[in-house]
């Protein structure tokens, strides 16, 4: 009877300390129902063939192969998964170690999710000396962060008849075979699933990418290349790079007809001392989206509250002359029906809700936006706001112990948890300060919900989009400042704390995206 | 016959005027009307919605007071037990206290008996003797 588990490592002269911890791991798990593949790819060192023999030896669960000449990691893999009888592959280096519980968490995990194909798990850093550092928080499967890093990585367990049948480890992907492959099965299948625990020690030695990601720039060549071709097999027209600073793949979706975009400025003519000079921010957002953004096809729909100045209404035609719509409002603040008023109003298939304290700072914010909405499951995209002072105002919500703007008054450059903040991704939450939204996913869901006529409207609907099963994405490449606090109050009310717990209170402090504070 | 076609142009075109200006006005109400339709359809689907996810959260609740119920209800049982193996232990520290305490009123019998009382007064050079030779 097949085993569970095959466990693949491809050997090539590892340093002999980190080879036996490896092999003590494997030895060591607390579950029984495994295999060992091991390919040794005609290392050098004279240890490792009598060790392969000694340990071939000693259990009879251990296969091993000697190849008659060294083929690279793609073909020692690829020999190794050819030995593997298991029902899923279990990718480990050979100078790596796995948690004790590692192969006992992932078959719980497959006990409880049986037509799971793929399978990744927390990871962390180990030194020589054996200490854990640089543990990886990752979220649940988030398609649009693994086209700019292969943060699923280690551990990575996969069912062996996927493998086969996307065709296994493909040369030219030296270094980034592995992300080739997970992009390929990703492809096939959407029974994805996290184990939020640490169950692989990535050994940091001289020269692997653990230890410095600048050892293998080839790496991120290869990655490039991978995400390239993932996209032009998903027909995503998109200009792919790598960014060697920060170690991530940049994918620039280019948008080639230009959907029609609503943008909906609630207002009440509010004016604020900006940069040192007295302004009418709706008139600043207004004139700020004219004349940066490299969009064309836009239209500004601005819901106006009873009472507003007139020279604001004047201002506001005389900066925004052609493609401006004013609707008024003469009920009492409700930002929620401000939004679905100016909704109703539109006619294109986007529209983007905007706060009037903010500004653009990227030409092309539009643009980068639309590029993410395209994906048919994405309903909602947002931008980097920054305070006036450049720090962090939102790099999307997150849950994680109570409802917030993630990473709120951090440095702009700041790199965040695993580069979180330098690159797109699906989060639980966005602002509704500034978010693009599909009009017709909007209705599905009822729009902005007007029992939050001042708070949590904005998590509100991003909950019903993760309901409906809509991703949301923030992007980090479409920035805005929102100079927060001029247009409302900063506290929120206990009644509406105690609604949004009563909707979604299983939602809180249990985010899928961003599992850190 | 020129003149009489514009003529005739002229006067069909302001006959519809009123008409075209009656067919617009009706048509801004009818547009103000589905709108008014499609915010009544968002506050709908909203509230249906949002009842829903209530219901959800209720019965997430449910179920993690029925776990806590449950994970009561196990602490309850081995409270139980551990009441009932005190009480047994109570039962048997009194049965050996009875027991030590007949011992006891067996032997306040013993050393009150006349037997007893001669038996000490009899060995009384035997002591002496004892103490003199140690």
């Amino acid at each position: 009877m097949s085993s569970l588990f095959s466990v693949i490592t491809p050997v090539y002269n590892p340093p002999q300390y980190a080879f036996e911890k490896c092999v003590e791991t494997v030895l060591a798990q607390e579950f029984k129902d495994w295999e060992w593949c091991l390919v040794d790819d005609c290392s050098t060192a004279p240890w490792i063939k009598t060790r392969l023999n000694e340990l071939q030896a000693l259990d009879q669960r251990i296969k091993v192969y000697f190849r008659s000449e060294n083929g690279g990691i793609v073909a020692a893999s690829n020999d190794a998964i050819s030995l593997a009888s298991g029902e899923f592959v279990v990718l480990l280096d050979n100078d790596d170690e796995l948690h004790l519980d590692a192969l006992k968490e992932v078959a719980t995990c497959i006990d409880a999710n049986p037509s799971a194909d793929y399978i990744y798990s927390d990871e962390d850093k180990i030194t020589e000396d054996g200490k854990h550092f640089d543990e990886f928080v990752k979220p649940n499967w988030s398609p649009e962060r693994f086209l700019s890093q292969n943060y699923c990585s280690h551990l990575s367990v996969i069912r062996t008849t996927l493998v086969n049948q996307v065709g296994r480890f493909r040369n030219g992907f030296d270094g980034a075979q592995d992300y080739d492959l997970f992009l390929r099965i990703t492809e096939q299948t959407k029974n994805i699933v996290h184990i939020p625990k640490v169950l692989y020690h990535w050994r940091a030695v001289p020269g692997s990418t653990a230890s410095a990601n600048n050892a293998k720039l080839y790496a991120y060549s290869a990655a490039a290349k991978a995400v390239d071709e993932h996209l032009k097999r998903r027909r995503i027209n998109a200009e792919v790079s790598f960014d060697e600073a920060l170690s991530l793949v940049r994918v620039k979706r280019r948008v080639i007809a230009q959907p029609k975009v609503s943008i909906i400025i609630p207002t009440c003519g509010t004016r604020k001392s900006i940069f040192g000079v007295d302004t009418c921010l709706v008139v600043n957002a207004v004139e700020s989206i004219e004349r940066k953004s490299s969009y064309t096809n836009f239209e500004i729909i601005v819901v106006v509250d009873k009472g507003t100045p007139q020279q604001v209404i004047t201002d506001l035609e005389t900066v925004c002359p052609d493609r401006l719509k004013i609707i008024d409002y003469d009920k009492p603040f409700n930002f929620s029906d401000k939004c679905n008023i100016g909704v109703v109003n539109s006619d294109a298939p986007l529209v983007l809700m905007l706060n009037d304290d903010t500004e653009v700072i990227s030409h092309d914010w539009l643009e980068t936006m639309v590029g993410h909405i395209a994906d048919d499951d994405v309903a909602m995209v947002g931008p980097l706001l920054l305070f006036e002072d450049g720090r962090i105002q939102s790099a999307g919500h997150s849950n994680t112990h109570s409802l917030h703007n993630f990473c709120a008054g951090s440095s702009n450059k700041d790199f965040g948890h695993f580069r979180m903040l330098k690159l797109a991704r699906e989060v639980s939450g966005l602002t509704g300060a500034c978010a693009l939204i599909k009009r017709d996913v909007y209705f599905e869901v009822g729009g902005m919900s007007e029992v939050f006529p001042l708070a949590f409207n904005d998590c509100d609907i991003a909950f019903k989009f993760l309901e409906h099963g809509y991703r949301i994405i923030w992007t980090p490449n479409a920035r805005l400042f929102h100079f927060e606090s001029a247009t409302r109050p900063e506290h929120v009310k206990p009644s509406e704390v105690k609604l949004i717990m009563s909707r979604w209170g299983r939602k809180i402090n249990n985010d899928e995206y961003c599992k850190i504070h | 016959m020129d003149d009489d076609q514009a003529v005739s142009d002229d006067l069909s075109s302001s006959d519809l005027k009123p008409e075209l200006e009656l067919l617009r006005t009706k048509l801004q109400i009818a547009e103000q009307k589905i709108m008014q339709l499609e915010l009544s359809l968002l506050q709908s689907r909203d509230f249906s919605i949002g009842t829903a996810a209530e219901i959800g959260e209720m019965r997430v609740r449910h179920f993690q007071t029925k776990d806590q119920l449950k994970d009561a209800n196990v602490h309850i049982k081995n409270h139980l037990t551990h009441i009932k193996r005190l009480e047994e232990a109570m039962v048997e520290l009194n049965r050996v206290s009875a027991l030590h305490r007949a011992r006891l009123a067996e032997l306040d019998r013993v050393y009150n008996s006349a037997s007893w009382k001669i038996g000490r007064f009899v060995m009384i050079p035997v002591r002496v003797l004892r103490k003199i030779i140690n």
